[in-house]
C-alpha cells in the first residue's frame, strides 16, 4: 500500500498549489481592479475638463481617452446627474453625445461583454437617428434582456418601418411576464400603429395579434383598429379573444358597447370578465341593466368586476347595488366595498 | 481481512482523491462570478439597470410557524428593501406562539375574504388579512399546521407576481437582496431561479428589519457552522455557476419564476428538503420539455438567518434535511449519468450524489478502515499521515482559502477579530465537530432507510 504514497503526495502537492494559485489569482483580479478604479478617476477628471471646454468656451478640440469609450461614457453620465441645472450642458449634451461620444462608442455594439453593449443603449438613448438603424435591430434582438428592453425605447426614437418591425416580432417572442417589460416602454407613433395594422392583417398568426393588442393597450389604440378587434373578439383563440376585448372599447365606444354586452352571455367567465371590466368607460344609459344582469353571474369575479364598475358609476350604479343587495342580501356591497377600503388605503399611503 | 481492509482502502483513497479534485474544480469555477463581482459596475450603473419603475414585480413568500421572536424583523427587513415593485405573503401554519397576533398588531390587519385560486393542493386558509399600514402586505392564516412546503404552495396560489422569493419567518435579508436577485433575472435570458448567500444571524446586532453589526456567532455550535455556510453554501455553490447551476439552494433565499414553479406542482409537501427537491424537480422537467432554462446563484444577494445553537438541534435539523436530500435524490435517480438532462445529468446531479450524499458514508468507512489498517500493519506512520492530510487536512485548507478569499469578495464579517476566530474554528470542525456531523448523517441515513423499508414518512 505504501506505493501510493507517491500518488497521494502528487495529490496533495498538486492541489495544494492549485489552490494557493487560486486565491493569490483572486487577490490579483481584485488589486487590478482597485488599480483601474484608481485610473479611471484620474481619466475621468481629464474628460470633465474637456466638457467644460465644449459646454462653456465652444472649444471642441481632441476628446481624450476617445479609445475607451466606457471611460468616456461614465463621465457623460456623471455630469448628466450631477449638471441638471447647468444650461450650457442642457444646451450641448446631445450635440457631446453625437460627435464626440456615439463616433467612438458604436464598436460596443459588436462587444462580447453585455456590459459594454448596455452602454451603448444608454448612449443611444440621448441621441440616435435612421443611420443607427441596423445597430438599433440588432440591440432590439440582444439575448440579454436589460439590453433589449432599454432598445425599444431607442427603437421608438428611431422609428423607421424596419426597426419597428423588428421590434414588434421581438416583442411577440420573449415570455408573457417580460412582455409586459417591454410594453411599458413604448410610446405612441404613427409608424408604430402603421406596423401594428399590417401585422394585425395576418390574422392567422394568433400570438403576433395578441402582442399587437397587448402593444395597443399601452400606446392607445385608435378607430382604424376597430374593425381587426371586432374580428378578434370573436376568435377560438382564449387569450386572443382576451386581449382583443381589452382594447375594444378604446377603439369605437358606440360600436363597441352591443358587442360587450353580447360578450357578457359568453360561455367563458374569463371573456365574461374582461367584457365587465372593458365596460367602465362606456355610456351608463346602455350598461347600467347588463351589468346588473351580471351582478348574478356564476362566477365570482364576474360578479365582483361588475360591482367594481357600478361602484364607480355614480350615485346610479350604487342605486342599482342597492337594489340587488335587496334581492341577494348584502354580499354584493361586500365586494365592492372591500375593494374600495384597499383602494383608499394604497391611496392613503400615497 | 487484511484484503477486504486494502480494497477498502483503495476506495475510501480514490473517493478523498476524486472530492479532492472536485472541490478544486468548484474553486476555480467561482473565478468568472468573482471576477464579475469587481468589474461589474464597470460598465453598467446599478441605478440604471434597477432602479427603473417598470422591473418585474416580485412576492415574497414568508412561510412562518411558531417565529415569534423574529418575525417582526424578517417582515421589517423586506419591508427595508430597495427594490419598489414588492408584495410580501406572510403564511402562517398554524403556529402555537403568539405569530399571528404580534403581526396582527405591528402591521394593522384587517380581515378580508379568502379569494385563492388553488393552481397547487394546499391547505385551507382559515382568514385572510391585508395591512392597513404597508398596503403591500398579505397574511394568510391556514387552518391548520401543513409544514413548510405546503405553507409555500399557499403562498403560491396566492401569489400573482411572475417571480417570487422564498424568506423564512427567522432570516433576514438585505435591502439589496431583491436587487440583486432581479440584476440576475435582467442580464441572463431564460433565468427561473437565482439563489443568494445565507449568512447566520446568531450573534448579530439586528432591530427595525437591519442588521445593524454582523459579527461571528460567539456560541461554538453556530459559529462553527459559519464555516460550512462560506464552503459549502456561498463558494461551492458560486462554482456551479460555470457548470449550469447545483441540484440546491437555500430555501431561504431563492428566487424562482412562478410559472416554473407551478409548471412542476409546487414543493413536495412530504419533503423536509423542499428547496433542493425542487430544483431537481425543475432541472428535470425542464430537460423533459426540452425549455431553455438557467439557474443562477448570485453570492451578493445576502439574507441572515437563525441556525441551531445547540448540538442536540443542530442534530435534529440534520436529520430532516438528510432525509429530505436522500428521498428528493432517490426520486430523481434516472438522471445519473443520463445524457438527456444534460450537464445536469453528466455533472450537476452525479456531483451531488457523490459529494453530497456518499460524502458521510465513506467518511464513516474512512474511520474504520484507517483503525484496521493501523492495527493490522498496512499502513506505517508516514502513509497514515498522508491519508489524514487527504481525507480531512485538505477539506481544512481548502475551507482557509475560502475564508481568505471571502475577505476580500463577499464578506460581511469585519471585525479584525473575526478572521483569526474563524482559523480557529476551521481546526475543531475538522476535529471533532465533522465527526459528529458525520455520526448524526449516518444515524439519519439508516434512520431513512428503516422507514421506507417499513413503509413509513421517510
Amino acid at each position: 500500500m505504501q506505493n501510493f504514497d507517491f500518488v497521494i503526495e502528487g495529490v496533495l502537492i498538486f492541489e495544494a498549489v492549485i489552490i494557493f494559485l487560486l486565491v493569490i489569482c483572486v487577490y490579483m483580479v481584485g488589486f487590478v481592479s482597485y488599480i483601474k478604479k484608481y485610473f479611471d478617476a484620474k481619466k475621468i477628471k481629464k474628460i470633465d475638463h474637456f466638457f467644460i471646454n465644449f459646454c462653456h468656451h465652444n472649444n471642441g478640440g481632441h476628446l481624450p481617452y476617445a479609445k475607451q469609450p466606457h471611460i468616456i461614457i461614465r463621465s457623460f453620465f456623471r455630469w448628466d446627474d450631477m449638471r441638471k441645472k447647468d444650461s450650457g450642458w442642457q444646451k450641448h449634451k446631445k450635440d457631446l453625445m453625437r460627435t464626440q461620444v456615439l463616433p467612438s462608442a458604436v464598436k460596443y455594439g459588436q462587444a462580447r461583454n453585455w456590459g459594454r453593449r448596455f452602454l451603448l443603449v444608454q448612449c443611444l438613448l440621448y441621441y440616435v437617428d435612421a443611420t443607427y438603424e441596423k445597430l438599433v435591430i440588432k440591440l432590439v434582438n440582444d439575448r440579454v434582456p436589460v439590453i433589449s428592453i432599454n432598445a425599444v425605447k431607442v427603437a421608438i426614437n428611431v422609428d423607421t418601418v424596419p426597426v419597428l418591425e423588428a421590434l414588434v416580432e421581438r416583442i411577440n417572442k420573449v415570455t408573457d411576464h417580460f412582455q409586459i417589460l417591454y410594453i411599458a416602454q413604448l410610446s405612441v407613433t404613427s409608424a408604430l400603429l402603421s406596423v401594428i395594422k399590417t401585422k394585425l392583417s395576418n390574422h392567422e398568426d394568433t400570438r403576433l395579434c395578441r402582442t399587437c393588442y397587448r402593444i395597443l393597450k399601452k400606446i392607445g389604440p385608435t378607430d382604424l383598429f376597430f374593425e381587426e378587434a371586432a374580428r378578434d373578439v370573436q376568435s377560438k383563440d382564449l387569450e386572443l379573444k382576451l386581449s382583443a376585448i381589452r382594447i375594444l372599447e378604446k377603439t369605437h365606444k358606440e360600436k363597441a358597447t352591443p358587442i360587450l354586452i353580447q360578450l357578457l352571455s359568453d360561455e367563458n367567465w374569463l371573456v365574461r370578465n374582461i367584457a365587465v371590466q372593458s365596460m367602465s368607460h362606456l355610456e351608463k344609459e346602455a350598461i347600467l341593466q347588463p351589468l346588473g344582469n351580471a351582478l348574478n353571474d356564476e362566477a365570482w369575479w364576474v360578479r365582483v368586476n361588475a360591482a367594481k364598475v357600478l361602484a364607480n358609476l355614480g350615485e346610479e350604479g350604487l342605486a342599482l347595488l342597492a337594489s340587488y343587495q335587496g334581492e341577494r342580501g348584502d354580499e354584493k356591497f361586500q365586494e365592492p366595498s372591500y375593494f374600495m377600503k384597499i383602494r383608499n388605503i394604497r391611496e392613503d399611503k400615497k | 481481512m487484511r484484503e477486504v481492509t486494502e480494497i477498502a482502502i483503495l476506495i475510501v483513497l480514490a473517493y478523498f482523491i476524486l472530492s479532492a479534485i472536485f472541490y478544486t474544480i468548484l474553486l476555480i469555477g467561482c473565478i468568472p462570478t468573482i471576477s464579475n463581482y469587481f468589474k461589474r459596475f464597470r460598465y453598467t450603473r446599478s441605478d440604471t439597470l434597477l432602479n427603473s419603475e417598470v422591473l418585474p414585480p416580485v412576492t415574497v413568500i414568508m412561510p412562518a410557524y411558531n417565529e415569534e421572536e423574529c418575525i417582526v424583523d424578517a417582515i421589517g427587513s423586506v419591508l427595508n428593501s430597495r427594490y419598489q415593485n414588492l408584495y410580501l405573503i406572510i403564511v402562517n401554519d398554524a403556529s402555537k406562539d403568539n405569530t399571528m397576533s404580534i403581526i396582527k398588531e405591528h402591521f394593522e390587519l384587517v380581515e378580508v375574504p379568502v379569494v385563492l385560486d388553488e393552481k397547487i393542493p394546499a391547505t385551507a386558509v382559515k382568514t385572510a388579512y391585508v395591512s392597513k399600514t404597508h398596503p403591500n402586505i398579505m397574511v394568510l392564516d391556514k387552518e391548520k399546521n401543513g409544514g413548510r412546503s405546503d405553507s409555500l404552495n399557499v403562498g403560491v396560489n396566492a401569489c400573482f407576481t411572475p417571480y417570487f422569493m422564498t424568506l423564512d419567518g427567522d432570516t433576514l435579508m438585505y435591502p439589496s437582496t431583491i436587487s440583486e436577485f432581479v440584476y440576475d433575472l435582467m442580464t441572463h435570458e431564460n433565468t427561473i431561479v437565482v439563489a443568494g448567500g445565507v449568512y447566520i444571524l446568531n450573534g448579530c446586532v439586528y432591530g427595525n428589519g437591519r442588521v445593524t453589526e454582523p459579527a461571528l456567532p460567539r456560541q461554538f455550535t453556530p459559529a462553527v457552522q459559519t464555516l460550512e455556510y462560506i464552503r459549502s453554501h456561498l463558494f461551492s455553490r458560486t462554482g456551479w455557476n460555470l457548470f449550469g447551476g447545483t441540484m440546491g439552494y437555500s430555501g431561504t433565499a431563492t428566487l424562482y419564476e412562478r410559472k416554473a414553479v407551478l409548471d412542476v406542482g409546487g414543493f413536495d409537501t412530504k419533503n423536509f428538503a423542499q428547496d433542493i427537491e425542487i430544483i431537481m424537480h425543475l432541472h428535470a422537467y425542464m430537460h423533459q420539455h426540452n425549455r431553455p432554462y438557467r439557474m443562477l446563484f448570485n453570492p451578493a444577494a445576502a439574507v441572515w438567518t437563525d441556525v441551531p445553537a445547540t448540538l442536540k438541534e443542530f442534530a435534529k435539523q440534520r436529520n430532516k434535511w438528510r432525509r429530505g436530500i436522500l428521498r428528493a435524490t432517490s426520486r430523481y435517480w434516472y438522471m445519473f449519468f443520463n445524457p438527456r438532462y444534460g450537464i445536469q445529468g453528466l455533472l450537476g446531479y452525479p456531483g451531488y450524489v457523490y459529494l453530497e450524499v456518499l460524502a458521510p458514508i465513506i467518511e464513516c468507512a474512512a474511520y474504520l478502515t484507517i483503525a484496521a489498517t493501523c492495527y493490522l500493519g498496512i499502513f506505517n506512520l508516514h502513509s497514515t499521515i498522508l491519508f489524514l492530510l487527504l481525507a480531512w487536512g485538505f477539506v481544512a485548507y481548502i475551507t482557509i482559502a475560502n475564508e481568505v478569499i471571502n475577505y476580500i469578495t463577499f464578506n460581511y464579517y469585519r471585525h479584525a477579530s473575526d478572521v483569526p476566530r474563524l482559523l480557529i474554528l476551521t481546526f475543531f470542525e475538522t476535529f471533532g465537530f465533522r465527526q459528529y456531523s458525520v455520526g448524526v448523517l449516518i444515524y439519519s441515513t439508516i434512520n431513512y432507510i428503516v422507514n421506507r423499508l417499513r413503509g413509513r414518512p421517510e
